[in-house]
């Protein structure tokens, strides 16, 4: 459904950046990340400024293995809409692009300040509990494991029992060897 | 009994919502308040040298030698406690107010009393819940001294103080932007600009729509100017209805400029106001009116954002142009060599344009890949070699060919190098239909580039076009009525001449004498516009002028596409000089 109207979108205007970066969000839901960078580079060499562009662009390059240039676009992207109530998503996509780099200091690190900033954000728990076990802090990673099992029980079938299609083998598999570590019981 | 005096910083903690936590669930709640006291209260308190003085139930009050290590286990314990509170429903969350003072106090018995302790009680009792408040005293030791911002929230007067007391409010929340708590983020390294929601003065809620939408324009438009940093719509909207103090939101978003207006209906019309401020200093740069009819409020809408876009652009850089001369001049960067030299090379006079070529070369050297400057370096060349003020033209032109395919394939989206280097390749002879093609991507990106619109008049004179160049060309002088950099209104004087329209054609290339008193080809029009017309002591008179910046009266006319519109120029200038037409 979400695809057609998105093509449809951009047929209507092919030069419209936000309807590149819509369509970019959905393509990037089948794992498609190819086509995510280049809607989305589309999208910017038309509205550079455009925050959401930055933010898709950095998802997918993040999730296709390329972490540090997709940190920095999702950095872009909050830079340019710092206020935005999505913010916590992309800062708990930087997150896990670090735990996936295996940079577990600064995963640990932007985990907990999108948590001090957003309590309620059920992914940065995930990311914490397994980051934190992953450096060997056991105690405070099942202590965030309880937490966010206790915000978003359901998360764990939609993201960690099944592996969502935009999250890569090899990274599934790490995020749930962490994720055990910190207590997981499938 | 012994009882001494000394100076302590003195911090007060309570529960907000105690009472009600504890009629809910007592049991629970005690058990967790313990838990709390022991795992992170106590803990922070001894780690910051604190010593706790009382408990009492619902709070408790410990004394510190320094505000620093005061301030440091407020703020570690306030930073800690939303992650305690998760998944906990909001009813049921322990959520600590706190108050620091510094003062004198009295110790008797290991207690604490005097007005130091009951200032701290009342400043704990103007927190928000997770907040943190301090007195005037404690900011001014600890500013700068910690990774902390402080709000001031003014003079406040304290149940059972005599003294008003000012007040600062901690900000501990995590700047998402810097991913560092109570930081502002930094200036970006390109011009900043945040639109902030046009304030309805209509009385009429229906308006908030109509403003809203238009906003939102305005950002769109703005978005599309690469050399522009423009913050997103929903951070910008986050201050509707507020009224907002520009220095603090340049200074939260991290921009150095803020748009703002109003909008006011009457009747069928609507009257926009709209003000470019600079956020650091408060000044105003530009402010303007739009009236338009709400017949069409799609039409409007698009018509003033594409407006404000038009003329935010050029007076954007000529700021920034102000700023990069007063910056100091020890390691200037590209940026800022490329800066100072746009002025010199819109005056299109000899030695400027020198000048400025080599404010740009040495850009280059910093950033070879700097596109705007090799753009602009490019457009030096063309003016160096077409004007004829230099021995070595066809090295110039050479270079300016270079120049421009470089810039383009180094920024190949970026509007600005687009329309330079198709300026370039069109006036240096090169294919028009690529330079064509390159200016119309340019305005396809960005449709309020009014220098854009200028150099597509251009270019489609020389491609036999005037019809079009002077649309484009009114398209430019709508967007940007005043400021006229490096372009003036020659290519306007010049379709009219291609048009045989030699009086419309004069009227406007005499005064273009004025706007670029250096610059050969305005002299060369306007000779030959005046020999069309059989003004030849006129056009001596433009000749004669013409020969004290130029020794080459009679250029090469390549640039014009079309035989006829060639030798139309070439015929009017040998009448001009005195030869056979």
């Amino acid at each position: 459904m979400a695809a057609p109207l998105a093509r449809r979108a951009v047929a209507l205007d092919g030069s419209d950046a936000e309807a590149r970066a819509c369509l970019a969000v959905v393509l990037m839901t089948r794992g498609d990340f190819n086509a995510v960078q280049i809607e989305a580079d589309r999208a910017l060499a038309v509205s550079p400024n455009l925050a959401h562009a930055h933010g898709v662009r950095g998802v997918g390059l993040m999730l296709a293995g390329e972490r540090e240039e997709g940190i920095r676009s999702l950095m872009n992207c909050v830079r340019l809409d710092p206020l935005d109530p999505l913010v916590s998503l992309r800062l708990s996509q930087v997150a896990l692009g670090h735990y996936f780099s295996r940079n577990y200091e600064p995963a640990v690190e932007a985990a907990k300040r999108v948590i001090q900033s957003y309590p309620d954000f059920p992914t940065s728990y995930r990311t914490l509990a397994a980051a934190l076990a992953q450096l060997g802090r056991l105690e405070e990673a099942k202590d965030a494991m309880a937490k966010a099992l206790a915000l978003a029980p359901r998360s764990f079938d939609m993201y960690v029992r099944d592996r969502p299609p935009w999250i890569r083998g090899e990274d599934h598999a790490h995020m749930l060897e962490g994720l055990r570590k910190a207590g997981w019981k499938e | 009994m012994s009882q001494t005096r000394r100076l302590a910083a003195i911090l007060a903690a309570d529960v907000a919502g105690y009472s009600r936590l504890i009629g809910a669930d007592e049991g629970g709640t005690l058990e967790r308040l313990k838990a709390l006291r022991r795992e992170l209260l106590d803990p922070k308190i001894a780690e910051h040298r604190g010593r706790l003085v009382k408990t009492t139930g619902d709070g408790l009050l410990v004394e510190f030698g320094s505000v620093v290590d005061a301030l440091r286990c407020a703020a570690d314990v306030q930073r800690e406690m939303p992650g305690r509170n998760a998944g906990v429903p909001p009813d049921n969350r322990i959520e600590l107010r706190v108050g620091i003072n510094m003062g004198d106090i009295v110790v008797e018995d290991g207690d604490i009393f005097g007005d130091g302790v009951n200032v701290a009680a009342r400043l704990e009792g103007l927190a928000e819940p997770g907040g943190i408040c301090v007195a005037a005293r404690v900011q001014e030791d600890a500013a700068g001294r910690l990774d902390l911002a402080f709000e001031d929230i003014g003079e406040q007067q304290l149940k059972n103080i005599a003294r008003s007391v000012r007040v600062y409010r901690v900000v501990t929340e995590a700047r998402p932007e810097t991913l560092r708590p109570g930081t502002n983020p930094p200036l970006p390294d390109k011009p900043s600009i945040a639109v902030l929601p046009f304030a309805n003065m209509s009385g009429d809620p229906e308006q908030e729509y109509f403003a809203d939408g238009m906003v939102e324009e305005i950002i769109t438009a703005l978005s599309r100017i690469r050399w522009l940093f423009v913050i997103a719509r929903n951070s910008s909207f986050t201050y509707k209805g507020q009224a907002v103090d520009v220095k603090q939101v340049g200074r939260e978003l991290g921009v150095r400029y803020v748009l703002e207006g109003s909008v006011r209906k009457a009747g069928g019309r609507v009257r926009i106001t709209a003000q470019l401020i600079e956020a650091t200093t408060g000044a105003h740069l530009w402010a303007d009116r739009f009236d338009g009819s709400l017949e069409d409020i799609f039409e409007l809408q698009d018509q003033v954002a594409i407006s404000v876009a038009g003329i935010i652009e050029p007076t954007l850089l000529a700021a920034e142009i102000r700023r990069a001369a007063e910056r100091p001049t020890n390691d200037p960067t590209a940026y800022d060599l490329y800066l100072r030299a746009v002025p010199l090379w819109a005056s299109q006079e000899k030695e400027r344009t020198i000048r400025a070529l080599d404010l740009l070369e040495r850009a280059v050297e910093r950033d070879p890949n700097y596109g705007p400057a090799l753009g602009l370096a490019a457009l030096c060349h063309q003016l160096l070699a077409t004007s004829n003020w230099t021995d070595n033209s066809e090295t110039h032109r050479r270079e300016g060919v270079d120049m421009a395919r470089r810039a383009l394939r180094c920024s190949p989206d970026d509007p600005d190098v687009l329309a330079n280097a198709a300026m370039v390749l069109g006036y240096l002879g090169e294919d028009i239909d690529v330079a064509i093609g390159s200016i119309d991507r340019a305005l396809a990106l960005n449709p309020s580039f009014a220098r854009g619109w200028v150099w597509s008049a251009r270019l489609r004179n020389y491609a036999g076009e005037p019809d079009l160049a002077i649309e484009h060309f009114k398209t430019s002088l709508r967007l940007s009525p005043r400021d006229r950099m490096g372009t003036f209104s020659l290519p306007l004087g010049f379709a009219y001449f291609l048009k045989r329209q030699f009086e419309d054609a004069a009227a406007i290339l005499l005064p273009a004498l004025d706007q670029a008193p250096g610059l050969p080809i305005a002299y060369q029009l306007l000779a030959s516009c005046y020999a069309h017309m059989g003004k030849l002591d006129e056009a001596q008179a433009v000749i004669e002028r013409l020969g004290a910046i130029t020794s080459l009266v009679i250029p090469d006319a390549g640039f014009l596409r079309k035989p006829e519109h060639r030798e139309l120029f070439l015929s009017g200038l040998r009448l001009a000089v005195g030869e056979d037409a």
